[in-house]
């Protein structure tokens, strides 16, 4: 019954029409905007499969923000600055990690340009 | 019963503040306090409605637990439990005591228990029963079993007691002895004697890996717990077999999938520079590039003096470059591509002096059988595959105990192999997550480092992968390493590549020591390009004619004596690679805008768009360059065979308007027979059979003037609804279009399964949900249908369905006479099927194909041999049930077999699609199910809205397939097969030429051939290095052979074997016989050749004088091919006066007296 159990969320977790892969599973994020500038507040839209009960996340190199939001939700919105020592026409990781009501641990990666402070993104 | 006596006191205080001596432990759990239980006990064992049967509670200032009735198991519906993991600690440290209450009672019991997971699986239990006896319990034979008890009313029922239950290893004989006590709840100390004290005598206990609560008893009798407190020593770390853990971090690559491929090639140039930052702050720092894309794109990005560093740091060997250039789904690869894979990566070692040893395959769960000969071959030592098994099937066998193994391919060949079971990722599951400390490490790894142990994982060294997808965390890892280092005594952790690894074992143990398989686990995931099926069309055709196009360019390099061409065939592969790299168009939900979806989408259609615009240009040039020594006298058509061995097949080819309007014949130039030939006037083509078109060569058709007269043997019949030659007859269904018979004449057998409810080429489609229950498709009729006959002979006949009321709107069936193949060619309509809303998620259509074979056997030709899935495959929890071939699946039972092929489609199943991954694959009845389109039309952005998108920007809504079958009876001859599939999927080339000079053999000739049925040329290329021609040819049948390798036009010379990826490694010199190139090869093995080839002839050179007195003229020449033929006519053309003065004789000269004064006459000599 375990077994399928598991099966199920694999299911639940694997759009047919996607590519079934990625370390990624069960969690997105998406950045707004995804070309910042160092200093520059950027808005982390992570998405989970389930409702989380806390998220960490965070910059290469930086202490997490963790977020338990009062009522869990699948989509849980954080705000972060850029590392002001992060260097214009690189990138950097923004990572987190999800803990779902159900105890799941998800995690997700996502890419940030960095751009000079003039530079609109 | 009470068993054992007292023992010493041991005087503790009373409640929380327990302290334990009798080892040097230290806490391993404290009471409940603060802590919500599911962060370090394993709760979520239920399913629901009750997914937390413990229940957490306050209890004063504290916390306590309880567990009531209802338990999550189907099996045991009153059971409950609760388990923590320990950081694996030595037993002699080890105890155990709690506060309890419980309700008692007929069919209660509560258990503690304790296990030693790793090496041996051990268990001892405490247990409370529903009369108030405590008894202790020893694991015998794998079943718990009670070695001694208490009488009743020890523990009454709903008073709180105190108990403590110890395992220690018995001074005198190491055995454990177990012990119990039981005394007041509220008590201010500790009493001193035991209740239970039983030795073990069976079993030595190493360490304690957990501990497990267990409450059953039926709902309303519940079982209260507090101040549970568990001691042991800590400060070992995690107490294990596993001495050193080697950490290889890298960034797994994908192209597309977090983000669209322009900004992901911009991460992996930052990322990359990053890295070299900290191999240069810190020499223990350890890097290893997945993919050669990655490096690719950075070189691409970076300055002399950045590339220079790089080079400087690959070569000191702290990071090491991948061998792969990306993670394919490599059954889909072609057969020159998945060799090509490795090729990036080895030219740049071989031109910086760099190492490349290791190639690693992520995220796919699993690789074809080819590449251990690939890697073995090309002198890479190791196999690293970070495989995603949650979404693909777990390996059986091999388990984690065999890792590393060899991995030994169909020909011997063997890689030393290490594979994960939990995905590149599993460093973050071991305590290396992104925000994980140096506790939660700890935590982390106790609870998954046993579970190799466990698995019989029994090395004291293990290699462990730390991967995320196109994700770079700078020193994260490098600092967790060195404070557990610092702080723990195991394991000890190596920052390391690979190579690290792998060497380290192979110094230490010895190759022998590692077991060996020999398996398949490919065919993973690829049917997941169903959804961009131009794509799939088109890298699919580019991999045919890519690799035609090379082998005529090489060809033609010979010929024409001017410079190879490389840089159209290296970019042809390298879009090859991007497309059948595992990430691909769409995306998983929420990660992308509209914008950004329509950009990562756009981009990976280029990727195709342009293999495929890529390899006919080079199909075009090499041919043009192959035949330019050809001569012709007037029109010829030349038919040209791209593929390793001879065949017959039909020529396709257009005629300027006055050429196909002329009254003209079509002769065998090496025969001097007429060929009958059908004319196309639609597209102004002529239609003709070739016969024994040499391997990789060509055959001379002229047109000649005159009536054609010529009458074509066999037979060839059509009607609206039949079809038929010497060998099948189709009968079509007038209401569907389908066929109701597919006969085979030759055998007297029906080819259609009529039982199954399912027509023979009938649409039908199934939903995701379908997909998910295990559903067969469902049926799609059409409104209308209608047929007609499209051409009728004398070469090819064909019926044309067209129907209304269904994406299916067109069909064409073919027969050509003599030929054993029916041709069936698919057209369906994207834009007449259904949106699928996000609500469906997808649809996946094909046309149904039930044949009369059951309870079959398989084979499925992929990367350069047949693959038989049911016993080739590696022992996997569950499969992919579909089959990835590059030309042929052919199946049999012991009545019939069909050998199947389509063009554009590499994934086909028997019987249903599926989502979710069966145990064991399909084969009880034929019905052939091809991935015709996978329908998505909604997507869920980053916004989480939801809304149309497009997976191919821009490309056609028609979809077009041509499925091609063979009737084999009940055997599979895989020579046979092979040459179908070829020649099915990859036509006969033409050219028109008109009247010019060559020396080429005029008739027909071969560029390369090999003498040998069961051994397939597939590659033919210029070599990297210039040196010669590389060839590439395998066994097919598994039979030892010495293949010959000839050529009717070169002059072969100084062959070798040489490396798959022609690094230098150390040639072996092959023999030759004449002008025959001598391949030994053993049964299923690749061999790559290298030959010297020249022209066997001097270029002719043509001298032309006038005898002064006679008037005659003097003509001579040098070079050519004897004998010579000198043709004289009026015009350059040679269309007016055209006449040979000199057929076919052996002296290299010609006097032509017969010239008149004042005109002007043009000669040709070949």
């Amino acid at each position: 019954m375990r077994t399928a159990l598991l099966v199920a969320a694999a299911g639940l977790l694997a759009p047919s029409f996607a590519h079934a892969h990625g370390a990624s599973k069960g969690l997105h994020l998406h950045l707004v905007p995804d070309r910042a500038a160092p200093g520059a507040i950027i808005e982390i839209d992570a998405d989970a499969a389930l409702p989380v009960a806390k998220l960490k996340v965070g910059f290469v190199g930086e202490d997490p923000a963790v977020i338990a939001p009062k009522t869990p939700a699948k989509r849980v919105v954080a705000r972060r600055a850029i590392p002001k020592t992060a260097k214009p026409g690189t990138t950097i990781n923004v990572m987190a990690e999800a803990e779902t009501t159900q105890g799941k641990l998800f995690r997700a990666s996502g890419i940030v340009t960095i751009i000079a402070a003039e530079t609109k993104p | 019963m009470r068993a054992g006596g007292a023992v010493a006191a041991l005087l503790l205080a009373a409640g929380p503040a327990f302290a334990y001596t009798p080892g040097s432990g230290t806490l391993l759990t404290e009471n409940f306090e603060s802590v919500p239980l599911s962060t370090d006990w394993e709760m979520q064992n239920g399913i629901p409605p009750n997914l937390d049967p413990w229940t957490q509670v306050t209890d004063g200032g504290d916390l306590s637990f309880y567990a009531d009735g209802l338990g999550p198991f189907p099996s045991s519906p009153t059971k409950h439990w609760a388990r923590h993991w320990l950081q694996p600690v030595p037993v002699t440290s080890f105890s155990a005591a709690f506060e309890y209450r419980g309700q008692l009672g007929t069919g209660y019991a509560f258990d503690l228990e304790i296990s030693q997971r790793a090496p041996t699986l051990l268990k001892y239990r405490l247990r409370v029963t529903g009369a108030g006896a405590v008894s202790l319990w020893r694991t015998e034979a794998g079943t718990l079993t009670q070695i001694a008890t208490t009488g009743s009313n020890v523990v009454p029922a709903n008073k709180t007691r105190w108990i403590r239950f110890e395992v220690d290893p018995d001074s005198a004989t190491g055995h454990p002895r177990l012990r119990a006590r039981v005394w007041s709840g509220g008590a201010t100390s500790e009493t001193s004697t035991w209740n239970l004290d039983v030795l073990d005598a069976n079993d030595t206990l190493a360490r304690v890996h957990r501990l497990e609560l267990i409450a059953d008893g039926p709902k309303g009798v519940q079982t209260w717990l507090d101040d549970l407190d568990a001691w042991g020593n800590m400060s070992v770390g995690v107490d294990s077999s596993i001495r050193t853990v080697y950490l290889m971090e890298e960034s797994h690559l994908d192209v597309g999938f977090t983000d669209p491929p322009d900004t992901v090639e911009a991460f992996y140039k930052s990322s990359l520079d990053e890295v070299l930052s900290n191999l240069d702050a810190d020499p223990e720092y350890r890097w290893f590039i997945e993919s050669a894309w990655d490096l690719d794109r950075w070189w691409e990005r970076s300055t002399d003096a950045e590339q220079q560093n790089m080079l400087a740091h690959l070569a000191e060997g702290r990071i090491h470059l991948g061998a792969g250039y990306a993670n394919l789904h490599t059954t889909t690869a072609g057969h020159e591509e998945m060799t090509r894979n490795v090729y990036w990566s080895s030219r740049f070692a071989q031109d910086h002096g760099i190492p490349v040893r290791t190639y690693v395959q992520d995220d796919v769960p699993g690789a074809t059988f080819a590449i251990p000969e690939i890697l073995a071959r090309s002198g890479i030592e190791y196999y690293v595959g970070g495989m995603n098994t949650p979404f693909g099937g777990r390996l059986l066998s091999p388990n984690h105990g065999d890792r590393p193994f060899w991995w030994v391919g169909p020909d011997g060949s063997k890689v030393l192999t290490w594979i994960t079971f939990d995905s590149y990722a599993e460093g973050l599951d071991y305590g290396f997550s992104f925000f994980d400390d140096l506790a939660a490490l700890h935590t982390k790894l106790g609870k998954k480092l046993p579970e190799n142990e466990e698995a019989g994982y029994d090395w004291p060294d293990f290699l462990m992968m730390r991967a995320f997808d196109n994700s770079y965390q700078g020193f994260h890892q490098r600092d967790l390493v060195n404070q557990w280092n610092a702080t723990y005594l195991n394991p000890h952790f190596v920052l390391a590549t690979p190579e690290e690894f792998f060497d380290h074992m192979l110094a230490t143990h010895g190759g022998a020591a590692f077991p060996s398989f020999s398996g398949d686990f490919g065919a993973a995931w690829s049917a997941s390009h169903a959804n961009a099926q131009n794509t799939e069309r088109m890298v699919r055709d580019a991999h045919r004619t890519g690799r035609a196009g090379q082998a005529l360019a090489a060809a033609g390099s010979v010929v024409d004596g001017a410079p190879p061409e490389r840089t159209t065939v290296d970019a042809m592969y390298r879009y090859e690679l991007q497309v059948d790299e595992h990430s691909g168009a769409g995306g998983w939900d929420t990660y992308f805008t509209p914008e950004e979806m329509d950009r990562n989408n756009t981009i990976h259609l280029s990727y195709a768009q342009s293999a495929y615009d890529l390899s006919h240009q080079l199909l075009d040039a090499g041919m043009t360059r192959a035949l330019s020594d050809l001569s012709i006298e007037g029109n010829a058509v030349v038919a040209v065979n791209p593929l390793g061995r001879g065949r017959d097949g039909l020529v396709r080819v257009a005629l300027p308007p006055d050429l196909y309007s002329s009254t003209f014949k079509v002769v065998d130039r090496g025969t001097a027979t007429e060929v009958p030939y059908q004319s196309i006037s639609a597209t102004s083509e002529i239609l003709f059979e070739a016969s024994s078109v040499p391997a990789m060569g060509y055959r001379v058709y002229d047109l000649v003037p005159g009536s054609p007269a010529a009458v074509p043997s066999g037979m060839l019949t059509v009607t609206p609804t039949t079809l038929e030659n010497d060998l099948y007859r189709l009968v079509v269904d007038a209401a569907t279009g389908a066929l109701t018979s597919v006969y085979d004449k030759a055998r007297g057998k029906e080819l259609i399964d009529g039982t199954t409810g399912y027509k023979f080429n009938e649409l039908a489609s199934s939903t995701k949900s379908q997909m998910d229950g295990g559903q067969a498709p469902v049926a799609s009729h059409p409104a209308s249908a209608s047929t007609v006959v499209d051409w009728s002979g004398p070469i090819e006949a064909s019926i044309k369905v067209t129907r209304t009321g269904t994406p299916h709107v067109e069909t064409t069936y073919r027969l050509a006479r003599n030929t054993d193949r029916v041709e069936i060619e698919n057209v369906l309509d994207r834009n007449a099927m259904p949106y699928v809303p996000y609500a469906t998620g997808s649809q996946a259509w094909t046309v149904t194909l039930p044949f009369d074979v059951h309870n079959f056997e398989i084979r499925s030709e992929t990367t350069t041999r047949f693959l038989d899935p049911l016993h080739d495959g590696f022992v996997r929890d569950n499969v992919f049930d579909w089959h990835n071939v590059e030309h042929t699946l052919s199946f049999h039972d012991a009545v019939n077999g069909i050998d199947y092929a389509v063009d554009a489609v590499d994934a086909h199943s028997f019987q249903h699609f599926n989502t979710l991954a069966p145990p064991s694959w399909s084969h009880a009845n034929a019905l052939v199910l091809s991935r015709l389109e996978d329908r998505v039309d909604e997507y869920e952005f980053a916004d989480n809205s939801i809304g149309p998108f497009t997976i191919e920007p821009g490309a056609p809504t028609t979809l077009r397939s041509t499925h091609e079958i063979r009737s084999t009876g009940p055997s599979f001859d895989p020579a046979a097969s092979s040459k179908f599939g070829f020649e099915a999927l990859e036509p006969i080339q033409a050219r028109l030429l008109t009247h010019r000079p060559g020396n080429l053999p005029p008739a027909s000739a071969s560029f390369f051939t090999v003498d040998a049925p069961n051994v397939l040329l597939y590659t033919a290329k210029n070599a990297d290095d210039g040196d010669g021609l590389i060839l590439r040819l395998t066994e097919l049948a598994g039979t030892a052979t010495t293949a010959g390798i000839d050529s009717d036009t070169f002059t072969l010379s100084a062959p070798e074997r040489v490396r798959q990826n022609e690094t230098p490694g150390t040639p072996v010199p092959l023999g030759m016989s004449g002008n025959t190139v001598l391949v030994p090869l053993a049964a299923y093995e690749t061999a790559t050749v290298r030959v010297r080839a020249a022209r066997s002839w001097a270029p002719l050179v043509l001298y032309a004088d006038k005898d002064a007195v006679s008037g005659t003229v003097k003509l001579h020449w040098t070079g050519g091919v004897s004998p010579y033929t000198v043709s004289r006519a009026l015009d350059p053309g040679f269309t007016s006066g055209v006449s040979t003065p000199y057929d076919e004789q052996p002296a290299a000269s010609f006097d032509d007296p017969t010239l008149v004064d004042g005109n002007d006459a043009f000669y040709l000599v070949h």
